[in-house]
């Protein structure tokens, strides 16, 4: 396996940066698209349930079968590996940034607005920090998500790990698979790692304990 | 003539999809450092008064002026930080240190460290907080009656010109909240603020304001002083909300500074009440001695006049046919 990996390490490390790559770039989109999703539900009211519901049902179709739904559309590759793992993160961010704003209390924005807060000042400065804990639990679970989920792309062509994944079990070779497991996993934990203490952090800031 | 600091103009406010409006053709002025309690049962529309005011909302019709200028033409933000205004929730801001929260406005309005560093210090002693001790505390480490101090320093922040407050001692046990009325009154006179305060306990609205205003079903029913009130209320709704016709109900809510028999020279009687005592202190006062009269004094001690057991009777007002049988 370390020969395997020697030999082949600006391989591996290629793969990898290709996985990053996805994740990264889906969970930013899907952020931005989830915000803007927010901003226009918060105006119209009556799209929190029609949105809600309708992410519900995507998050239940399994993600293989989007996959090859999405490839009479977007085709074979990175595209449709892209665009279903935006859906299933819209579904968790979009969910999780509003039970955020939701959770932040009522009398405190009020009390902002009354003593001469604009909208602008009382978003950023009182929803925003108070609503961050939870927002940012839902970018933590975008992440550990889309990570797996990109390894699973690669029945549709994606890069990333699941190359090496897939190609080491169907010729049967373990350092392959192995080496595969292993980075994802590591991948995995790191991203849980480093959201929890951010969570944390943002946590300890909106309760006022730092 | 003190000026008028709120006028409100046959304002009306009634809220998509209800069919009866919250607030209905309301008129009134408040002057200058008069301080003004609004009492009402639940629902009545007092929060939707205080908010119209605030520009929180926007009357349906009719016209609200702060010292003549109508609150629509001004900007809605810069109108209320001149505002001081307290919630019934207090609604601090759970991650700002209770000096953050007390600068707040402060912070908008561009003041540089040490000038907010000191107002803050300020208000802290004059809420009834030691500085040094509550300046970095966040608010969930805060007793209820804490808070609403620190909430009251926020709205106080600017030195508002007008104080809007909204039940702010609803959840706040009988002594705690008998100190708060205190601090208020005292912040009130040495302010000079124009106050406009809503409760729905008789006996804090009586306490407080120079003058009640009573609504009931958006109205206004009176509009007067404590006195008034409980003498001639205006009709039945405003007579058994305040419990008119109780002579207990006029001992507790009354206060003795309105029976003055003003009174220069030395004292002779050992017997002083304070100024904001009610008339049940004096009656008591009256029935465990044997004196003629009682001295009234002011905060600093001063005789401001004094009370004798007829004044009492006659402030009272009791009608001749009333009925003490049981
Ligand atoms: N934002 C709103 N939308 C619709 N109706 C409202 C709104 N705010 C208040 N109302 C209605 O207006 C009426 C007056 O409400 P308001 O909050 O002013 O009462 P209140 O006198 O402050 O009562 P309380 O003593 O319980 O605080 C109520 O019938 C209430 O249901
Ligand atoms: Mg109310």
């Amino acid at each position: 396996m370390i020969d395997y990996l020697t030999k082949h390490y600006d391989k591996v490390l290629g793969l990898l940066l290709e996985h990053l790559e996805i994740v990264l770039f889906s969970v930013a989109l899907s952020f931005v698209i989830a915000m803007l999703l927010v901003a226009l539900i918060h105006r119209l009211k009556f799209l929190y349930p029609i949105v809600i519901n309708f992410f519900n049902m995507c998050f239940s179709i399994p993600s293989l079968v989007l996959f090859t739904f999405l490839v009479p559309f977007s085709g074979l590759g990175t595209k449709s590996a892209i665009i279903a793992t935006v859906i299933y993160n819209l579904c968790v961010l979009t969910r999780n940034i509003l039970s955020g704003f939701d959770s932040v209390d009522h009398a405190v924005i009020e009390a902002a607005y009354g003593i001469g807060l604009t909208r602008w000042q009382t978003f950023l400065s009182v929803e925003l920090p108070l609503a961050l804990p939870i927002i940012i639990t839902g970018i933590k679970l975008a992440f550990i998500m889309s990570v797996s989920l990109v390894v699973l792309a690669t029945a549709i062509g994606a890069g990333g790990m699941g190359a090496l994944l897939f190609d080491g079990m169907r010729t049967q070779n373990w350092n392959k698979v192995l080496i595969g497991m292993i980075v994802v996993t590591v991948m995995v934990f790191l991203f849980n790692m480093i959201f929890s203490l951010i969570e944390k952090w943002a946590l300890r800031r909106a309760t006022g304990q730092c | 003539m003190p000026e008028i600091a709120i006028e409100l103009d046959h304002v009306y406010k009634k809220f998509d999809g209800t069919d009866k409006a919250s607030v209905e053709d309301v008129s009134l002025k408040v002057e200058q450092g008069d301080f003004v309690t609004v009492l009402g049962s639940s629902g009545c529309g007092k929060t939707t008064l205080l908010k119209l005011i605030n520009r929180l909302y926007e009357t349906t019709s009719g016209e609200i002026r702060y010292f003549g200028e109508p609150i629509g033409n001004l900007n809605p933000s810069i109108y209320r930080r001149k505002i001081g205004y307290v919630i019934q929730q207090v609604g601090l801001f759970p991650h700002r240190t209770v000096e953050q929260n007390i600068a707040t406005v402060p912070k908008l309005l561009g003041w540089d460290e040490s000038r907010k560093r000191t107002r803050v210090t300020e208000l802290l002693s004059l809420v009834g907080l030691a500085p040094e001790i509550y300046r970095n505390r966040y608010p969930g480490k805060l007793s209820g009656g804490e808070q609403q101090r620190v909430g009251l320093a926020r709205a106080l922040a600017v030195n508002p010109s007008l104080l809007l407050m909204d039940e702010p001692f609803g959840a706040i046990d009988a002594i705690t909240r008998r100190e708060l009325q205190d601090e208020v009154l005292r912040i009130q006179k040495e302010t000079n603020a124009t106050v406009i305060f809503i409760t729905h306990d008789v006996q804090e609205a009586f306490k407080l304001g120079n003058h009640v205003i009573i609504m009931n079903e958006g109205r206004i029913q009176q509009y007067a002083t404590p006195y008034e009130i409980m003498i001639n209320p205006a009709n039945a709704f405003v007579a058994a909300l305040v419990n008119a016709g109780s002579l207990f109900e006029r001992l507790k809510v009354l206060r003795v500074d309105g029976i003055l028999e003003s009174y220069e020279g030395i004292p002779d009687d050992i017997i002083s009440l304070h100024a904001g005592s009610s008339l049940a202190d004096v009656l008591q006062a009256f029935l465990v001695s044997n004196v003629e009269y009682i001295n009234i004094v002011d905060k600093q001690g001063e005789t401001i006049g004094r009370v004798s057991f007829e004044n009492l009777k006659q402030m009272m007002d009791m009608p001749e046919s009333y009925d003490y049988s049981i």
